[in-house]
């Protein structure tokens, strides 16, 4: 039985004479953290879109759980955190969620005992009942994941989830990811904070200009980078790949 | 099916939320108050008695009213959802394109729908306070033609914010609607004065344009002329509903080719 | 301080429209024939304003039927909807009872458009407003007045209704007074309110001989007499000599005569007056 979570088999995209993605393939397991690593338009947001089917791909296949994520209904085992949203100003975080619960397809009581749990553990219960219009950047971002963990999702897609959130954020963070971990969640995210990622991730993907140019374990490090994450992406982004 | 329902259902509440919370309801409302309140007023050489002259005014102002608010959530239904990318999370849920944009339209008209009702509503008491009479066939009749015309107005403005750019679209429907209201039904009078591709142009306009005057009663209603017949009544609701379909369908095809 | 802004920017405004109501006519761009506020506002387009509300006076009286007779819809369908005068009441261009709908524009093809429009917007039957329900005419004749102050016709048909509509002859004298102040130089407004004051709530005779003195006199100060000035002076003129037959006043009559024969000697009211003249030296 297949155990990833997604495959991207030899897949590229085109923008008019722009190719954002060339070739591209990866996957993720069950249960696996992986960051995704590049520099600014190196295609990650991109391949993002095209895994949660916002965009198809024009050659290669994207499989989500063994279907096309443009399948409306195979999204409901997926979580996604866009990078910096401005969600509705109108709305406070309870109903932001009740709203995301209904669009979810969720019945109100789950959605209410679920928006009690996701509020405590991302730290939002003091400023539930204020509009999101006085959020601060850090606040939606919070607000951002926690819509993205509604539906308990089996894979959690997350754009730069650290940008906005201050150093005590930024610990509740990763600890929330550890626990989704050790309950058995797959998480995908792209980040500019290497730090951040190698202290979460399993493995890592760096892309550069379409192309995926490394994919290993972090903790291959030692060998590969000889130190850290950091030494390893300014390397691999020199060479155009590693061994 | 349940799933579905729960999906469109929380997409309306989104967009009533959005109108009853945007403070616009409100102004308008202030700003009816101050146009209204001194004209009900008025004693003109003295005498009193006269009510025609207000409900005039008073639907007038109602018709403006739904025109600014239905072309204003129609316009502003998905420019805010990528402008804020909100659009981003709320397609990776769930849901596929038609159901966001069936439920985002439904929004908009429910939204669009209340505020009418709301002001109806001011209207049926106000009119029932001077002696008229208010809940007759006709104003029933007045009403759901009303409530017609603000959803082909929502899909009007829904479609041009695919079209063109916000404020782009606001204007041209501003301008479109109100000289379809008033002059559309002399196009073909125009088009007796003049010649050659001109003519055409006037012909094929006066085809193709939304006819936004068939849905206007208030001359029957301030002037008692009662009902129109119901042939011609179920007319107008089939052209209402055909138009806003048409529209709708081809911002489905618009948003389905957004690059997103 | 920022929420005290819109504020700020309305009194802005009160103060600039108020300050603009002050400013002499004459210095203003648009050609400005009177004074006050909405004249100096609308300029030139005041006349225009006044005279759409007086269209829309003439509508309501019509039922609410637009009744611009210039006959270029075609009638695709007679139908079965024809009034007692036998005509088709759907097509709004012919609910006024001077129109035959005699499908001469029929132009053949069907127009769907046109067929909703017609039936949406005309009523069945033509209703015209009688007695008391004139009172709705009033606030459209008011806004025309208010638009154009020298709107003579407005103030002569809002009278007229008052009178002969309304019977509320109180409320006519006030209308004819009222236009009479706007309109000085104005024949036709001296005849209005000469006939104000010959009705049975507000009879004076002695008002009413002075208002159409001042007619005569003021057509006797024009150049020439023509339209409706001539009709308000042989008005005026009639009006005095019923007046001098009831006093036997042959002089008057003599007077009356000579101004009747100085501008037109074979005017009806001409020979009125001379008959009147015959009578009472009989």
């Amino acid at each position: 039985m297949n155990d990833n979570v997604f495959e991207i088999n030899n897949v590229s995209r085109a923008f008019g004479q722009v190719t954002a993605v060339d070739g591209l393939t990866l996957s993720l397991r069950k249960g696996e953290v992986t960051g995704f690593l590049g520099t600014n338009g190196a295609g990650k947001t991109t391949t993002i879109k095209m895994l949660i089917g916002l965009i198809r791909p024009t050659s290669g296949t994207v499989r989500l759980f063994g279907r096309d994520p443009v399948e409306s209904s195979v999204r409901a085992r997926i979580g996604y955190m866009p990078e910096m949203a401005y969600y509705y100003p109108f709305l406070n975080v309870r109903e932001l969620l009740a709203f995301y619960g209904g669009v979810c397809g969720m019945d109100g009581k789950s959605v209410k005992s679920r928006t009690d749990e996701l509020l405590e553990a991302v730290g939002l219960v003091d400023a539930a009942k204020r509009p999101l219009k006085t959020y601060s950047k850090g606040m939606l971002q919070r607000a951002g994941i926690a819509q993205a963990l509604l539906n308990d999702p089996d894979l959690l897609i997350l754009d730069e989830p650290f940008t906005g959130l201050d150093p005590l954020a930024r610990i509740h963070f990763r600890e929330l990811i550890k626990k989704l971990r050790e309950k058995g969640k797959s998480i995908f995210f792209s980040s500019h904070e290497l730090g951040e990622t190698e202290l979460l991730c399993d493995s890592v993907a760096i892309m550069k200009k379409g192309h995926c140019i490394y994919h290993g374990p972090v903790d291959r490090l030692a060998g590969d980078g000889g130190g850290n994450l950091e030494r390893l992406f300014l390397d691999v982004l020199e060479k155009g790949g590693v061994q | 099916m349940n799933g579905r329902i729960r999906r469109i259902g929380a997409l309306v509440k989104l967009s009533l939320l959005e109108l009853w919370r945007r403070n616009d309801m409100f102004a308008l409302l202030v700003l009816a108050l101050v146009l209204l309140v001194p004209l009900s007023m008025a004693r003109p050489f003295g005498a009193t008695g006269a009510t025609r002259y207000f409900d005039e005014a008073a639907l007038l102002l109602v018709w403006g009213y739904s025109l600014f608010i239905s072309l204003g959530v129609g316009g502003r239904l998905f420019t805010s959802e990528f402008a804020n990318r909100t659009v981003y999370p709320l397609l990776a849920k769930p849901v596929s394109r038609g159901e966001l944009l069936l439920g985002k339209y439904l929004g908009a008209v429910a939204a669009a729908w209340s505020a009418l009702a709301f002001f109806y509503a001011l209207w049926a008491v106000s009119s029932a306070l001077r002696g008229g009479e208010c809940l007759s066939v006709c104003f029933f009749q007045a009403f759901v033609l009303h409530a017609l015309f603000a959803a082909l107005a929502v899909a009007a403005a829904l479609c041009g914010s695919f079209l063109f750019t916000p404020s782009a679209s606001t204007t041209l429907l501003a301008i479109l609607f109100p000289a379809m209201f008033f002059f559309g039904r002399r196009l073909p009078e125009y088009a007796e004065n003049v010649s050659g591709a001109l003519r055409w142009l006037v012909d094929a306009f006066y085809w193709v344009a939304p006819h936004v005057e068939f849905f206007d009663m208030r001359q029957r209603l301030v002037h008692g002329w009662g009902g129109v017949e119901p042939g011609v009544f179920l007319a107008v609701v089939g052209y209402g509903v055909a138009y806003s379909a048409v529209l709708l369908l081809f911002t489905g095809i618009l948003f389905n080719r957004k690059r997103l | 301080m920022r929420k005290l802004i819109p504020y700020g920017a309305i009194a802005l405004v009160a103060v600039f429209a108020m300050s603009l109501a002050k400013v002499p006519p004459a210095q203003m761009p648009q050609a400005v024939s009177g004074g006050g506020f909405l004249s100096v506002l609308l300029g030139d387009a005041k006349k225009d304003i006044s005279g759409a509300m007086i269209k829309e006076a003439d509508s309501y009286f019509h039922g609410g039927v637009d009744m611009d007779c210039h006959h270029l819809h075609g009638h695709a369908d007679h139908g079965s909807q024809h009034d007692e005068h036998g005509h088709d009441c759907r097509c709004e261009h012919c609910a006024h009872e001077h129109m035959k709908c005699d499908g001469a524009h029929d132009k053949g093809s069907f127009d769907p458009w046109r067929w909703i429009n017609e039936r949406v917007r005309a009523p069945e039957i033509e209703r015209h407003l009688e007695g008391e329900r004139t009172i709705e005419l009033m606030p459209w004749f008011w806004a025309a007045v208010k638009a154009d102050p020298h709107n003579v016709e407005a103030w002569g048909t809002a009278w007229y209704v008052a009178s002969h509509m309304m019977h509320d002859d109180a409320l006519a004298l006030r209308i004819a007074v009222d236009g009479w102040r706007q309109n000085a130089g104005s024949m036709a407004m001296a005849c209005v309110v000469g006939r104000a004051y010959r009705a049975k709530g507000t009879l004076d005779q002695k008002h009413s001989e002075a208002m159409f003195r001042k007619a005569v006199e003021l057509g006797r100060n024009k150049e020439k007499l023509e339209g409706n000035d001539l009709f308000s002076f042989y008005e005026a003129l009639g009006y005095l000599a019923e007046y001098a037959e009831n006093e036997n006043d042959m002089r008057a009559l003599e007077m009356l005569l000579r101004e009747a024969k100085r501008v037109e000697p074979d005017h009806p009211t001409t020979k009125l007056i001379e008959s009147k003249l015959r009578e009472s030296r009989k």
